[in-house]
This record gives structure tokens, C-alpha cells and sequence, in this order.
């Protein structure tokens, strides 16, 4: 499952009451920083050129997102706090928008170049 | 609506009313800024597009770029894999228990899929009049009762064991069994299988 699929299903289980094993959960999340952090260290050493820069700002915030999700669920399950259950779908969520932002601006700017350029050539 | 939180680290200590109020802003205006930093790139874009600064060679290479970044972001919201939850994931019995309308952690029971049937009901009420009994009397001349119990979570079918002792109720079963306080309103959300075993205490 993905990442987000993941986290929105921990905060479900934990606003249900549910258990969540930490010998199970702690590794995933692990392998799920792992996983942010390799991608973090790829748009790092990818910047945008002039013009674009406002996507990785964006990129950052939404990794940072997911970060703190991720933290949020490993608090709520070591420390028992299923309370902070809403606060992890809040950054999921906001990683997602993000995310889901990011690609539609460069979708549709890449439609309009695309167009331009198809004109002039 | 406040939501204490107790032996959390700082930064999370206690959300509040304000504070939640605080933390909903917060995100609204990281979210105006966001779409500031991308309102900022379609201005920027637009120059690229003018002709202006690039030529059409440079212009192609920001064609490819943009496509790359559709890619990644849609990459980094659908495909970071990770095991499934499901196998973590273990359903409490606490959770049956309901105390008086509150329930022993700060969430609604009816978000809980408990099969309430008429059974179910008539055992609520028959067991809130025990408690009720109970509290009027000594707790440890109080017989133990073990109810052996069901419900519905997620669509399966979940069997259990509650004991109802002078102090409260407890789930005998599982590896998670703790001790419920009942205050003397307390109802409990869960039908029987073979209710009302009697033990001595």
C-alpha cells in the first residue's frame, strides 16, 4: 500500500480504538523515512531551473508533511496517544494537496508550452 | 471541544480548543503561502513563455522539466510503498465497553460498528441494573460474573469474555485485558453468546 493510504488507515484505526502493534508499525515507518528521505536528497540535488523554483519549495513541504505524519502515528503508538489520530490525516492530507497542486500547475503550464512551442515550430 | 493530552513530549503537550483553533489557521496560511510559491512559478512561466528570456531550445528543455515534475509529485502520492497495515492492526476489546455514555477513551462509540439488535439492547439494560445493584452493596461480597459476548467490528464477527466484578468490567480474553471503572450509569454495548454465568468471586 502507499504511503498515504497507510498513514490515513493508522489514524483510522487508531480513532476506532484499535491497537496498533509498535513491532509491526515502528519498522514501516522507517522504511517509510527512509523512503522520504532518498527522495528528499533527489529533489535536493534536482533543483528546478529560473522560473520553477516554487516547486521545490513546494516538494520540501510536502516531504515535510509526510515527515511529521509519520511522527505523529510513531508518537501515537509508542506513547499511546490516539488522540493525534486528526493531526495525522491533517498532515497527510496537506502532503497530498501538495503534491496534487504541484502536478496540476506543471500539467497544465506543460499543456500551454506545449502549445507554444508547437505554434512557433 | 478539548481533548487532553497527558505524558506527551513538548510541542503536543495539550491540544485545546484554541489550540486547535490555532493549529486550523496555521494550515490555512501555509496553504495561502503554498499557493502563493506556485502563483509565483505561473508568473515566472510566463516570461519563459513570452520568449523573452529563453530561446526555443531552452523552452523545450522546460517542456521536458515540467513533465518530470508531474511525474515525481504524482510518484510521491501514489507509489512510496510500504508493508500493509492490516497485519499491525488488532482490534480492542475495551473498546465494547461503554460507561454512561462516555467511553473510557475520547472517542464517540457510535463511530464503532456494533451490531445492536433487540438482544443486544435488553442485555444493555439488564446489565446497567446490575451495576447499579452492585454499587450499593460491599464489593467483595459481590459474585463475579462472566459474560461470554459478541460483536460486530469491521463487517467480522468478534467473540469475547466480559467479567463484571463489584468494581467494574474487565475482558478476560485477548492479550490486551485491562480494568474498566463502570460508573453507576454505565451501559454496556455488546449482546451475548452465553450471558450471565455466575462464578464465585
Amino acid at each position: 500500500m502507499n504511503l498515504a493510504d497507510y498513514l490515513f488507515e493508522g489514524a483510522d484505526a487508531l480513532e476506532h480504538g484499535d491497537l496498533l502493534l509498535a513491532n509491526r508499525v515502528l519498522p514501516t515507518l522507517e522504511q517509510a523515512r527512509q523512503l522520504l528521505e532518498a527522495w528528499s536528497q533527489k529533489l535536493e540535488s534536482d533543483i528546478h531551473p529560473a522560473g520553477l523554483e516554487g516547486f521545490d519549495e513546494s516538494f520540501r513541504e510536502a516531504i515535510d508533511g509526510f515527515f511529521e505524519a509519520v511522527d505523529l502515528l510513531e508518537l501515537a503508538v509508542v506513547e499511546d496517544v490516539p488522540e493525534l489520530a486528526s493531526a495525522i490525516k491533517s498532515q497527510t492530507q496537506d502532503a497530498i494537496d501538495i503534491l496534487r497542486d504541484i502536478q496540476e500547475q506543471a500539467e497544465s503550464h506543460h499543456q500551454v508550452l506545449d502549445e507554444e512551442l508547437g505554434g512557433r515550430l | 471541544m478539548s481533548l487532553p493530552i497527558s505524558s506527551t513530549p513538548a510541542g503536543i503537550a495539550s491540544y485545546n480548543g484554541g489550540e486547535l483553533w490555532s493549529l486550523v489557521k496555521a494550515r490555512r496560511e501555509a496553504r495561502g503561502e503554498r499557493q502563493e510559491a506556485l502563483a509565483y512559478v505561473e508568473q515566472q512561466l510566463s516570461s519563459v513563455l513570452l520568449g523573452v528570456e529563453l530561446g526555443e531550445a531552452e523552452q523545450a528543455q522546460y517542456l521536458s522539466r515540467l513533465a518530470q515534475t508531474a511525474g515525481t509529485a504524482q510518484a510521491l502520492r501514489e507509489d512510496l510503498e510500504v508493508p500493509e497495515l492490516s497485519e499491525a492492526r488488532v482490534p480492542r476489546d475495551l473498546y465494547i465497553i461503554k460507561a454512561g455514555g462516555i467511553s473510557w477513551r475520547p472517542f464517540p462509540l457510535s463511530q464503532r460498528q456494533v451490531e445492536v439488535t433487540p438482544l443486544h439492547r435488553r442485555l444493555q439494560a439488564r446489565m446497567a441494573m446490575a451495576i447499579k445493584q452492585r454499587r450499593k452493596m460491599a464489593p467483595e461480597s459481590l459474585p463475579v460474573q462472566v459474560h461470554s459476548i459478541a460483536f460486530q467490528y469491521a463487517g467480522r464477527r468478534l467473540e469475547d469474555r466480559v467479567e463484571i466484578s463489584g468494581w467494574g468490567a474487565r475482558v478476560l480474553a485477548r492479550d490486551n485485558e485491562k480494568t474498566l471503572p463502570l460508573p453507576a450509569s454505565s451501559s454496556i454495548s455488546l449482546f451475548p453468546v452465553s450471558a450471565g454465568r455466575q462464578i464465585s468471586p
